[in-house]
C-alpha cells in the first residue's frame, strides 16, 4: 500500500485500526493515573498525568510534523477515554497497582502500536528513514517523559532501568527498515513490528534486562595509546 | 464513546461559535500580563536562581498558557507573539519582580485578588478560541484549562517542583474547570455572549475565593480499594 497522502488529514486515514491509537491512549492515560494516584497527587493531578501520558505523544508528534489541531481536539473520543481512565485511576488506584502485571502487558501493546503511527506518518509525509525511526520512538516514549517532567522527577526513560525507550527504537528501525527494503504490504510490517516491541519487552522483565549507566572507556583507550608511545621511545632509544 | 456523549445527553454535538474572542482593553491586558509574570518572578526569586532564571521563569509564567494553548489550537502565530505588547509587558514584570521582589511581595493578597478574577478571562478566551476554531465542546472545555493552568505548570517544572495545581490544596484548576463549564451550558441554551463571559469570571472567581477563604480544599487521590503497600516499580 502506497503512503503518499501528506494531506492535513493524514494522520486520520492511516492504515493501523483507528481503535489501536485510541486503545493506546487510554493503556497510557491508566499507567499515568496509577503513577499519580500512588504518589499523593490531588484530583487535578490524576488527570493532567493521565493525559500527559496517554496523549502526550501522539501531541509531540502532531506538533513536529505542524499538522493543524491535534487529533485529539477534533475527536472528543480521545479525551474522553482519557479522563474516564483518569476517573478509574482516582477510585481504584488499588486495584489498579494490583493488576500492574496486566498494565504493564497493554503498555507493552500500545508501545507497539505508537511506533507504528510515529514510523508512518513519518514515511506518510516521505521524511528520511533516521527521521522516521526518531519519531517512532518518540511517539512512544514522548508520554512517558511529559509525565515524568510534569511530576518534577528526572524522566524515567533517561534513567537506567527496565528497557523502554530501547525497544521503541528497535521497533522503529525494525519498521522503517521493512518498509524500506522489503515489499511487504502495511499491515504485516504493522504486526511485525507490534508482535516484535510485545515480545522484546515481555522478556525483558522476564529476564531481567536493565539498562546501565553510561561506561567511561576513554581511559582504556588512552592506556592503549600511551602503552604504544612508550613501546615507540623504547624502539627510539632501542635504535 | 460518541454514543455515550448523546447518551448523557448533557454536551450538544456543537455550538454556535462565538462572533468573536472577546478583547480585553489596554489597560486590563497589561495588569493580566504583568500579574502573572510577577508572581512567575516571586516564584522563582524565592527558589534562587539567578537574573536569566528569574526573566526567564516570569516571561514562561506570564504567557505560557496562551503560547500553549496557541500551539495546540493552530489557530495562527501565539498571540503573545503578534501582540506588540504582551511580551514588553511580560518583561517589564519580570524586571520589577527580579529587583524590587520584597516590595511586591507585600502586595501579594491583591495580586492573588486579581489572579482569581483572571482565571475566568482566560477560560473565555481558550474556549472561544477553540470554538472559533471548530472544536467539540468537550476538547474547547480542554483548551480552556489547560490555558489557565499552563503558565503555572511550566514555571514548576522549569523550577523542578512537583506542580503546584497537582498538589492537594486550593482549587484552582477546578474552578477554571467549573468556569469552562458553566460557559458552555450557558452558551448551549444559547444566553447571549455578555452573559456567558461575566457567569464565567464569577464563578472562576467565586469558587477560587471560596477555596482561598473557607478552607475548601482538593483532597489526595484516595480509592476505594486500599493501596497496595508493593513497593513502586521502575518503568
Amino acid at each position: 500500500m502506497d503512503l503518499v497522502t501528506a494531506d492535513q488529514t493524514w494522520l486520520l486515514g492511516l492504515s493501523l485500526p483507528a481503535w489501536t491509537k485510541l486503545a493506546a491512549v487510554v493503556t497510557g492515560s491508566l499507567v499515568g493515573a496509577e503513577f499519580a494516584a500512588k504518589r499523593g497527587f490531588d484530583p487535578v493531578g490524576v488527570f493532567g498525568l493521565a493525559f500527559a501520558q496517554g496523549l502526550g505523544g501522539l501531541v509531540l508528534l502532531e506538533l513536529l510534523l505542524l499538522n493543524g489541531t491535534p487529533l485529539f481536539l477534533q475527536e472528543p473520543k480521545y479525551l474522553i477515554g482519557s479522563a474516564l481512565a483518569s476517573v478509574a485511576g482516582f477510585f481504584f488506584a488499588g486495584l489498579l497497582s494490583r493488576s500492574y502485571p496486566l498494565l504493564i502487558t497493554l503498555d507493552a501493546v500500545s508501545s507497539g502500536f505508537l511506533v507504528c503511527v510515529g514510523v508512518e506518518a513519518a514515511l506518510a509525509l516521505q521524511l528520511p528513514l533516521i527521521s522516521a525511526i526518531f519519531l517512532g520512538t518518540l511517539t512512544a516514549t514522548g508520554g512517558l517523559v511529559l509525565r515524568d517532567v510534569m511530576a518534577g522527577i528526572s524522566p524515567t526513560l533517561l534513567r537506567p532501568g527496565v528497557l523502554n525507550g530501547a525497544v521503541a527504537l528497535l521497533g522503529a528501525a525494525l519498521f522503517a527498515l521493512l518498509h524500506e527494503f522489503t515489499e511487504l504490504p502495511i499491515g504485516v510490517e504493522q504486526v511485525a513490528v507490534v508482535t516484535f516491541v510485545f515480545v522484546l519487552r515481555m522478556l525483558a522483565i522476564w529476564r531481567g534486562w536493565k539498562t546501565r549507566t553510561t561506561q567511561d572507556i576513554s581511559d582504556r583507550f588512552w592506556g592503549i595509546w600511551s602503552r604504544r608511545e612508550e613501546e615507540e621511545e623504547e624502539e627510539v632509544t632501542r635504535g | 464513546m460518541n454514543v455515550v456523549i448523546e447518551l448523557v445527553g448533557l454536551v450538544p454535538a456543537a455550538l454556535a461559535t462565538p462572533s468573536t474572542v472577546i478583547s480585553l482593553p489596554g489597560p486590563i491586558e497589561a495588569i493580566a500580563c504583568t500579574t502573572g509574570a510577577l508572581s512567575g518572578a516571586l516564584h522563582a526569586s524565592r527558589k534562587r536562581l539567578d537574573l536569566t532564571g528569574v526573566m526567564v521563569v516570569a516571561i514562561c509564567t506570564g504567557v505560557g498558557g496562551g503560547a500553549i494553548r496557541d500551539v495546540l489550537l493552530d489557530s495562527g502565530l501565539p498571540s503573545f507573539l503578534v501582540s506588540p505588547t504582551l511580551l514588553l509587558y511580560a518583561l517589564l514584570a519580570a524586571a520589577i519582580g527580579t529587583v524590587f521582589g520584597t516590595l511586591v511581595h507585600q502586595f501579594q493578597p491583591m495580586m492573588e485578588v486579581i489572579d482569581a478574577l483572571l482565571i475566568g478571562v482566560w477560560v473565555v478566551i481558550g474556549v472561544q478560541k477553540s470554538l472559533l476554531d471548530g472544536l467539540t465542546p468537550v476538547t474547547a472545555l480542554f483548551v480552556g484549562v489547560v490555558a489557565c493552568i499552563g503558565g503555572g505548570v511550566l514555571r514548576d517544572v522549569l523550577c523542578r517542583d512537583r506542580p503546584e495545581v497537582f498538589r492537594p490544596g486550593t482549587f484552582y484548576a477546578v474552578a477554571a474547570l467549573a468556569a469552562a463549564t458553566a460557559y458552555l451550558v450557558l452558551a448551549s441554551a444559547s444566553a447571549p455572549e455578555w452573559a456567558c463571559v461575566v457567569a464565567t469570571i464569577v464563578v472562576a472567581a467565586g469558587l477560587r475565593g471560596a477555596s482561598t477563604w473557607l478552607g475548601w480544599r482538593t483532597t489526595k487521590a484516595g480509592s476505594l480499594m486500599p493501596m497496595t503497600s508493593l513497593p513502586e516499580q521502575p518503568r
